[in-house]
């Protein structure tokens, strides 16, 4: 070793220097970069859990919002065809009661119809009978001729003609 | 104009009896900077990085995944990346910092990774981590047969040879990156002072690019070391 001018001090020397600034940057840098990026890792990992699960999750809402649309679908169907059952029955049954009601009311009307046509009609016969009488009475009181005779007889049926 | 070649640094003072040469004292200031840059870029650590933060997380992340590709383990990268990332960075910054105009010039500045005290000393910290690391995996007795097998003669002289191959190993590391570095150090010297316009650019080029293989040699090989070190015998 001599042969190539080793000082024993200068190189104890050295080794401490390299000793020194491994130990220094072991502690202060590789440690902490290693940890950091163990840290980093993690966290990127945890991220990308994390997606995929928010993924799987917006899957299944997407899923269940199919569903929940399908099933608002139906039930939107199945309530158009019960409002229109409902409304056609409603229609047939405020048809079927107005058929009745007109019914009832023609029925009614025909018979106040015919009491105003029979009352009319006593009335006519009595009105017949009392003028009846009355032109007996006057043919009786008044001794007349043959054409005052008609002439009585024609103002009667005049009269009830009016 | 005389060339001044020399193995080791040029003493700029000594302190408590160390002479603290030019390469010791850039070392130094190498390490700080390292420190410096790193400690205020993680100053301030967030889950969602700002600028500088992401730029050294970018860094540390592109080492970590070359030395994961070697290792070939993900735990055993996470155990051995603190020392190959410092080593990587220290002597890339060491070896680069030899572009900055002036040193390799001035004999009071030397690119401290030509000197064999830098490259040794890295080699020697790393391998004693190695070694420690492996008693801490393996056990004391488990490592110990790794280099004393007492099953036969053969056997025992293999693991002789295996205890002295890493000692081995540990030499040529280092005076593998000395060797390399101080060429081209010399190269740059020489190339300057013959020729100093235009002519050292494409050789200043080469210099980057072989400091940024060397650093990548020398962590990578560290890595593999590591592996082999602590791994158990079947």
């Amino acid at each position: 070793m001599s042969s190539l001018e080793i000082d024993w001090k200068i190189l104890v020397g050295q080794i401490v220097n390299f000793a020194i600034l491994f130990f220094a940057l072991k502690f202060f840098v590789y440690g902490p970069f290693t940890k950091l990026v163990k840290e980093r890792r993690d966290k990127i990992e945890e991220g990308i859990n994390k997606s995929l699960m928010a993924d799987e999750n917006l899957k299944k809402i997407d899923e269940l919002k199919e569903k929940s649309i399908k099933e608002s679908e139906e039930e939107k169907k199945k309530a158009f065809i019960k409002t229109e059952e409902e409304i056609k029955r409603r229609k047939e049954e405020a048809e079927k009661k107005a058929e009745e009601e007109r019914l009832l009311l023609l029925a009614k009307s025909k018979k106040e119809a015919e009491d105003i046509k029979e009352k009319e009609r006593e009335k006519t016969r009595k009105e017949v009978i009392d003028s009846a009488f009355s032109l007996t009475e006057k043919l009786i009181k008044e001794n007349v001729d043959e054409s005052k005779n008609k002439k009585i007889v024609n103002d009667f049926l005049n009269k009830i003609e009016t | 104009m005389k060339i001044h070649i020399a193995l080791t640094g040029e003493p700029v003072f000594t302190f408590l009896g160390i002479a603290f040469t030019n390469t010791f004292i850039l070392s130094i200031i190498c390490a700080l900077i390292i420190f410096s840059f790193f400690a205020f870029a993680f100053r301030k650590r967030e889950i969602v990085p700002g600028k500088m933060q992401n730029l050294f997380e970018w860094i540390l992340d592109l080492i970590f995944s070359i030395f994961d590709g070697m290792t070939g383990n993900r735990k055993k990268t996470e155990e051995i990346f603190p020392l190959c990332a410092t080593l990587f960075i220290f002597i890339l910054l060491s070896n680069l910092i030899e572009i900055i105009p002036g040193l390799g010039v001035f004999s009071f500045l030397r690119s401290p990774s030509s000197d064999i005290h830098f490259t040794l000393g890295l080699a020697i910290f790393s391998m004693g981590f190695i070694h420690y690391s492996a008693i801490k995996h393996l056990g004391g007795i488990s490592y110990l047969k790794k280099y004393i097998r007492l099953d036969s003669p053969i056997m025992f002289f293999v693991g002789i040879l295996e205890g002295m191959g890493e000692i081995t190993r540990t030499l040529s590391l280092g005076i593998r990156l000395f060797g390399n570095l101080f060429a081209g150090e010399i190269l740059l010297m020489i190339v300057t002072f013959m020729i100093p316009f235009l002519v050292p650019l494409p050789f200043l080029g080469l210099e980057i690019f072989v400091g940024f293989i060397q650093a990548l040699v020398f962590s990578s090989l560290i890595a593999v070391f590591y592996v082999v070190t602590t791994a158990e015998e079947h």
